[in-house]
């Protein structure tokens, strides 16, 4: 007998305890029953009255919510200290701003109908377009790129990395420069002044090429991942959502899909501004700014999943769920949900598994029923 | 692989079928738990790698807590209770394996009983695993002993549908 078989042993055993077993499966009992007089005695105890009252006493002392309560509090223990390992290696700012829709998509080639459906859909990519200060706009796309601003700095790109160096004049007035990310794309950025930054889909920055004043300002919308070259008496400050995020020299991540701007700080020091008034932000702490500045505990393991490559769930409503799904693989998502019901999915998927495993996945975790056609996900909770 | 799931509906479905199993070898019951609770700990870090089917989770569940009890065993921080592990790998083995059908079993008529409405539910707990009498159950559930008989037969008609008539014979009468 394998291993996992001894399951299908038990349910036989169960099946036969509650008179639903049919006469194949019976027949298969008998045939375990033989193998070894143990397993004659271990179907005989289930008879024995006095040793099942026994069993299923000593059974039900084991409560599983006070066991939930416990598991629960060494995982606690058990993050924070991972935690405590990250904030001292990385430090990482990520802002996001609201990004237009930019509808650029490639379709790859494909040989039959049925490959067609499946290959619409992929997962994010490098895709990015660059969008100079005269106007014109450039797509990049896992191809080099070699270009001068007016100014005479170079831009350099490849594989889904863009570099701005080798500053040219200083001119009088700053030239701007946006790259912006559409559905399923994600990329990196490292600006002159050597701060680096990585958008998310939907995403768009726009900053000067050559930072002229003390202050060095960019504009975000979606979400970004920032690392900030730190420079004395040059604040960095992001505009995202109409409010500011004041940097002082590190690392943070800054979600800004919705109309609530989510700035989660890694490791420095960051100053949330809404109108006149501004509340500190310490390492591992997580701002929100609605109509106030809300600041709590951050989980910095699911703020930064995205730049690491995975999706990271915890206890999050389908919803949401299909919200980030939308942005990364670029489809179209109707949800039913006639009874009003909240179904939480918790765990991690890699952003690079096709569109269909995820899915599948889903529905297995959560009794929502996903269907994929074409572009469209269909969900039913 | 890929992996998302309730981490707690599975716990709490398979929580004491798991540390009635460790209880078997290590006999001591907070130690169980505390070995089971590790054991999910392990599971949730592992998250990416075990199957999305339920038999392999389950198996992966009562191979770590096996496992850890052998190594405290082993460590004789635990004296040895109710089973004696053998020199003999494959004796102890199929044991083993018995156990777990066990406790699997064991779980499963467990869990036929909390499917009772919970009147009927605290009276077979108290009449037949405590085995109190119905004037005793009246008194301390606070109710009438007629009452207690009416759950005691409610309990019983509704048990009967899903228990094999031998074994509902040599339980609950």
């Amino acid at each position: 007998m394998t291993d996992p078989k001894l399951f299908y042993i038990a349910q036989l055993i169960e099946k036969f305890l509650t008179a639903t077993a049919s006469l194949e499966e019976e027949k298969e009992l008998n045939e375990w029953l033989k193998q070894n007089p143990e397993n004659k005695r271990l179907l005989d105890s289930f008879r024995d009255s006095t040793s099942i009252k026994n069993e299923l006493n000593e059974l039900s002392s084991f409560n599983s919510n006070e066991g939930w309560v416990e598991f629960r509090r060494k995982l606690r223990l058990k993050t924070f200290f991972k935690w405590i390992k990250y904030a001292a290696a990385a430090v990482f700012f990520i802002f996001s701003i609201r990004f237009l829709d930019i509808t650029f998509n490639k379709v790859p080639p494909h040989e039959t109908v049925a490959a067609a459906k499946a290959e619409v859909v992929k997962p994010g990519g490098k895709i990015a377009m660059l969008l100079l200060s005269d106007g014109t706009i450039i797509n990049l796309e896992d191809q080099q790129t070699n270009l001068k601003e007016k100014d005479g700095t170079d831009i350099k790109g490849k594989n889904g990395e863009l570099i701005y160096e080798n500053l040219g004049e200083r001119l009088n007035v700053s030239i701007y420069n946006e790259l912006r990310v559409p559905k399923g794309g994600i990329y990196h950025l490292s600006l002159s002044d050597g701060t680096k930054v990585w958008l998310n889909s939907m995403s768009s920055i726009r900053f000067p090429v050559h930072f002229l004043q003390k202050e060095r300002k960019v504009y975000l919308e979606g979400e970004a991942y920032f690392e900030v070259a730190s420079i004395k008496d040059a604040p960095f400050m992001v505009e995202v959502g109409g409010n500011r995020v004041e940097v002082l020299g590190t690392s943070f991540n800054v979600n800004a899909y919705d109309d609530i701007t989510k700035t989660t700080l890694v490791e420095g020091a960051v100053k949330v501004w809404k109108k006149g008034e501004y509340k500190f932000l310490k390492p591992g702490q997580l701002a929100s700014v609605s109509d106030k500045i809300k600041i709590e505990q951050a989980d910095i393991g699911k703020a930064l999943a995205w730049q690491k490559g995975e999706f990271y769930f915890t206890s999050d409503s389908i919803e949401e769920i299909m919200l980030q799904l939308e942005r990364w693989y670029n489809v179209e998502v109707e949800i039913e949900n006639k009874n009003n019901k909240s179904t939480k999915v918790t765990g991690r998927i890699k952003r690079d598994s096709p569109i269909n495993e995820v899915i599948e996945l889903l529905g297995f975790a959560s009794n929502a029923s996903f269907s994929l056609e074409g572009n469209l996900i269909k969900v039913i909770i | 692989m890929i992996r998302i799931t309730s981490i707690e509906e599975l716990f709490k479905e398979h929580y004491a079928s798991l540390c009635y199993f460790a209880v078997k070898i290590l006999g001591d019951s907070k130690l169980s738990e505390d070995v089971v609770q590790d054991a999910f700990l392990a599971y949730w870090q592992k998250n990416k790698e075990v199957s999305a089917d339920s038999i392999c989770i389950k198996f992966f569940l009562y191979s770590t807590v096996r496992f850890t009890c052998y190594k405290m065993i082993r460590r004789e921080k635990v004296v040895q209770k109710y089973h004696r592990l053998n020199q003999n790998n494959d004796i102890e083995h199929a044991e083993i394996l018995n156990e777990i059908i066990h406790s699997e079993v064991l779980d499963a008529i467990y869990k036929i009983m909390k499917s009772l409405p919970e009147g009927c539910q605290m009276v077979f707990k108290l009449g037949y695993l405590e085995g109190l009498s119905n004037p005793e159950i009246a008194d301390q559930l606070g109710i009438s002993v007629n009452t207690v008989k009416t759950h005691k037969q409610r309990g019983l008609r509704l048990i009967r549908r899903k228990l094999n008539p031998e074994l509902f014979a040599l339980i609950f009468i």
